[in-house]
């Protein structure tokens, strides 16, 4: 980028909040998981009118601009891959409004997840959408990337709470989308085409949140299976029998295996799969809910259930589950993680899919998370080796291929972003990916908000 | 203009008997349940797949003729009005629930399919549609507007059962968005952008819809007030206190006077509130019942009848269903202009008494899912009468405005149409030309439901 040009955007936004040396601009060339090039410069914006007014700079001089949070995206969505300027928002991080009226959060986007949960809690308010990453990721990166986690199944996904936006259009405009109100259909639903849109369509710079009140109560509930037909048919009954937990978590013979090594739970030999259930609700009905969940599993003949009320105990019982995720490095040192959805009824036939593939390939693979929405992480332990990245690439093709075919997605939560992105056309027939492209193009003429994301090149 | 030939060819596209240019069918479809003036579609078609009406499309966009959807035209803002003839496109035909995947709570649905059917079949497989307009309204006529109803307070709007559509683009491409997944961040939200849009940017064909399980455990309330402020400031209190009833609507003592005299009840004809709690124990809702009860006497409730048993709840909820029908049977010579302004909750109040003004010297009625914030006033006169007519549009407008000045919206579910058109710029701003920029890409022609939402 031209010297002028980096001069012109350290007016904009200060000398104070702009990164111009090699070593700083390195820090922002990858995300968790992938491994992009460094951008040009990185600035740390205050206002949607220095967003916008670097957007007009880079639609002037053609550069690309990329929006991030926290960066903790597993799928490269805030890598830059040709250079460009990283916008950070770490200084646009307030909470800006509670209304305890209406439910309502006004917050910018770089205010991260667990604060405003934490901050919504002290009025008996609660924002539900929980990924794992939810004590690092920006409300901004969850918003972009629809992140969801565990409550998904009862509370829904980022989306489901988003009434509304400021967005900075790739061209400069700012504008608002969306209402305070609980509905309201005047024209296109542009609210939740931003949202998901990682970073693509537009710079999200205020968000209005949804709110609802804190349940007052919580159990969780442990069970073991043998087989995984065993726990999947305790998911399907469950949710059958009108009680909608606010999370089931899934792990796969696999991933117990994985978990008992580097963090015992003295869980007895030969399971095939792990829930792990959490009711929630009033005082009054939580005991019978969790009474009923724990019948149900023991009918489909759980060899082990545990149920508790108590936080500290509950800590305990999540450890498995909570720790895996980093567990999984004992095994081979590179991840490859996939994010797939099937709907419920197909887990079954996923899961032993994905088991028939670990025999066949000979290399780890593991599959845990959300039961009750039919996603499951699948995260494939490599060496670093040729041999091994060529097989899990052939895993990877045939994940996806079982997936569509099961009436599927490649992404619940985590995106497209740079790492999925060869693999979208799996999904969506050339007409779908065509209109999306339009899209895009409409928004973005010069192509220079987030380039090379979800669209393969 | 559509002329002979032409019907000749959209014979040979869906059968003879699956068009119509009678004059008696084509003013069927040439208005909806509101004033808007009726204009009268060329020919109405029947399809019977996504195929046939991918054919239609393409003939149609490549002669340049209009192309308008019709569920059944419950519509209360003139949304499926041809207004510049073309076909009408009636979804009757396709009408077929396609698969009920009980396990995944889904079900495949062609867009013709009526709800309250679909409803009744899922209830033998104890699955439930949440949204309820209370018309007769189509799936695809839902999604066109995206729906609410009595339910959406605590279930959500249409747009929120919407998982996968099939859609035939302007042009006559066939599209699947979305997929059968529980939550999917793979690519562009194509859903959402289709439903809500009126048919103005697609026609849908099909829809897998999320479904939820009948609940287990009911009950229900009326509660009356002396006043409608009563009744408002008791909305706000139930809502915010973390009570989450499954329906929460308001009757002004007009529209109670109305359902007495065409219904032949004997409620009290003052403001009236009408909660439904469901739930999974019943000492749960026992509980809730307490709380509401109080919330209700601190609001100098004068009557409250709870814990009333199935066939009362569902005469309650007939009686509000039948609100609008009543209202308009009692006016047989007047035509309704319906207002369906939304606001914050803590703004509740302020709104319904600042319509009930503005409305007095009207013949008029106040109703709505209080619980959404949303309230419907319906103005019963004359839109011959230029002068008279004059004074429900600016009541209107007036009420519109109010309800943006206190963050609300100027509709809550009935969509834009023409009804809405004027409204659209004041509430969205700059967002307004990324809508019609989108129009322009989708339908670069201008032929999909035209003379809507942009003036
Ligand atoms: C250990 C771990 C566990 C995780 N678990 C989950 C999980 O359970 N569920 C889940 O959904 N995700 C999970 N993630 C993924 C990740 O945390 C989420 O995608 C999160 O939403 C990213 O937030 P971020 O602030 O880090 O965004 P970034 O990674 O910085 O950016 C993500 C995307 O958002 C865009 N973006 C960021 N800010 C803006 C803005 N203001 N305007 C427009 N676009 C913007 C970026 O361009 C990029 O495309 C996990 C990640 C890790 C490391
Ligand atoms: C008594 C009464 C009560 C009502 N109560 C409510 C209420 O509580 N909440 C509420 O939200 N609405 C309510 N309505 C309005 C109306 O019933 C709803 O908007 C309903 O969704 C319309 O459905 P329909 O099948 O009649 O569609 P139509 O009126 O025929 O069409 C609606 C719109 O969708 C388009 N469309 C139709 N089919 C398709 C398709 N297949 N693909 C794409 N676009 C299509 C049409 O072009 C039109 O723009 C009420 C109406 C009445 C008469």
């Amino acid at each position: 980028m031209d010297a002028k040009i980096i001069d012109e955007i350290v007016q904009i936004v200060g000398k104070e909040n702009a990164l111009t040396a090699l070593e700083h601009r390195k820090c922002y060339s990858y995300d968790a998981r992938t491994d992009g090039v460094a951008p040009d410069m990185v600035v740390f914006p205050s206002s949607a009118e220095e967003v916008s007014q670097i957007l007009i700079l880079a639609n002037r001089h053609v550069f690309p601009v990329i929006p991030r949070g926290q960066g903790t995206g597993l799928t490269g969505g805030s890598v830059p891959v040709n250079g460009g300027v990283v916008l950070v928002f770490t200084r646009m991080n307030k909470i800006l409004e509670i209304d305890t009226e209406n439910l309502i959060a006004i917050v910018e986007p770089g205010a991260i997840t667990f604060e405003i949960q934490e901050e919504v809690a002290r009025y008996g308010l609660f924002y539900p959408p929980d990924p794992a990453s939810y004590k690092y990721s920006s409300i901004g990166g969850n918003a972009a990337e629809c992140a969801g986690g565990p409550n998904s199944l009862k509370y829904g996904v980022t989306r489901d709470y988003v009434l509304g936006l400021e967005v900075v259009q790739p061209t400069g405009e700012i504008i608002n989308t969306g209402v305070k109100t609980m509905k309201g259909v005047v024209g296109y639903d542009l609210t939740r085409l931003f949202v998901g849109s990682e970073g693509t369509l537009g710079v999200i710079t205020k968000i209005i949140l949804k709110l609802i009140p804190l349940p007052e109560a919580k159990a969780t509930i442990l069970a073991l299976f043998r087989e995984v037909e065993e726990a999947a048919e305790s998911v399907s009954a469950i949710i059958a029998a009108r009680i909608v937990p606010s999370a089931i978590e899934f792990m796969d013979k696999a991933s117990i295996k994985c978990s008992e090594q580097a963090n015992p739970m003295g869980f007895p030999e030969g399971l095939g799969g792990l829930l792990l259930i959490e009711v929630d609700g009033d005082n009054e009905s939580i005991q019978s809910q969790a009474k009923k969940v724990q019948k149900i599993i023991l009918e489909k003949n759980a060899v082990q259930c545990t149920m508790t009320q108590d936080p500290k105990e509950a800590d305990t019982l999540w450890k498995a589950r909570r720790t895996l995720s980093q567990a999984t490095y004992n095994l081979n040192p590179v991840k490859i993680a996939e994010d797939v959805v099937v709907p419920r009824s197909k887990i079954p036939t996923l899961i032993r899919a994905l088991e028939e593939m670990e025999k066949r390939f000979g290399i780890p693979i593991l599959s845990f998370g959300h039961a009750g929405d039919g996603n499951f992480h699948v995260s494939i332990m490599i060496k670093d080796t040729p041999e091994d990245r060529e097989k899990a690439e052939e895993a990877v093709k045939e994940i996806f291929t079982e997936t569509i075919k099961l009436g599927g997605t490649l992404s619940g939560e985590h995106g497209i972003g740079l790492s999925k992105a060869a693999y979208l056309g799996m999904e969506l027939s050339p007409e779908v990916m065509n209109t999306m492209k339009k899209i895009k193009r409409l928004f973005d003429p010069n192509n220079i908000l987030n380039p090379g994301k979800i669209f393969a090149v | 203009m559509i002329d002979i030939k032409n019907i000749q060819e959209i014979k040979i596209i869906v059968g003879d008997e699956w068009v119509s240019a009678g004059q008696s069918v084509r003013e069927l479809h040439s208005h909806d349940e509101s004033f808007h003036t009726p204009v009268l579609p060329d020919v109405v078609v029947w399809p019977h797949s996504t195929e046939e009406v991918s054919n239609i499309v393409k003939w149609a966009y490549e002669k340049d003729i209009p192309i308008t959807p019709w569920g059944v035209g419950t519509s209360l803002e003139g949304n499926p009005i041809p207004v510049r003839n073309g076909i009408s496109i009636d979804f009757q035909e396709m009408n077929k629930v396609l698969a009920i995947r009980q396990e995944d709570f889904q079900v495949d649905v062609q867009a013709g399919v009526v709800y309250k059917e679909l409803n009744k079949t899922l209830g033998h497989h104890g699955l439930l549609f949440p949204p309820d307009p209370g018309a007769a309204a189509t799936i695809g006529g839902m999604i066109g507007n995206n729906a609410s109803g009595i339910r959406t307070v605590k279930y959500g709007a249409t747009k929120d059962y919407v998982m996968r559509l099939t859609v035939v683009l302007p042009g006559g491409d066939v599209i699947h968005a979305g997929n059968r997944a529980r939550k999917s961040s793979s690519g562009y939200n194509l859903c959402a952008l289709f439903t809500g849009s009126e048919g103005t940017l697609g026609i849908v064909t099909e829809a897998t819809l999320r479904l939820v399980g009948l609940p287990v455990n009911f009950m229900a309330v009326r509660a009356v007030f002396p006043t409608v402020l009563n009744a408002t400031n008791t909305v706000f209190q139930v809502m915010s206190s973390g009570l989450s009833p499954s329906a929460m609507e308001l009757l002004d003592g007009k529209v109670m006077e109305v359902l007495n005299r065409d219904r032949g009840y004997s409620l009290h004809e003052q403001p009236t509130l009408l909660m439904e709690f469901n739930g999974y124990s019943e000492t749960g809702l026992r509980e809730e019942m307490a709380c509401v009860e109080e919330i209700c006497q601190e609001n100098a409730c004068s009557f409250l009848d709870k814990g009333i048993g199935a066939s009362e709840r569902s005469r309650l909820w007939d009686m509000r269903h039948l609100t609008f029908e009543s209202i308009k049977r009692s006016h047989t010579n007047l035509l309704p202009l319906i207002m369906d302004v939304a606001v914050p909750l803590s703004r509740y109040s302020e709104i319904v008494t600042f319509a009930r003004e503005e409305v007095k010297d009207l013949v008029a009625y106040v109703f709505g899912h209080a619980g959404d914030g949303n309230v419907h006033v319906v103005v019963m006169d004359n839109p011959e009468d230029k002068g008279r007519w004059a004074r429900v549009e600016e009541a209107n407008r007036k009420i519109v405005l109010k309800a943006l000045e206190l963050e609300g919206t100027c509709t809550g579910e009935h969509g834009v149409g023409i009804g809405k058109r004027q409204f659209l710029e004041i509430e969205h701003g700059e967002s307004l030309a990324l809508m019609q920029r989108i129009k322009a890409l989708l339908d670069p022609k201008d032929l999909m439901n035209p003379g809507k939402f942009f003036v």
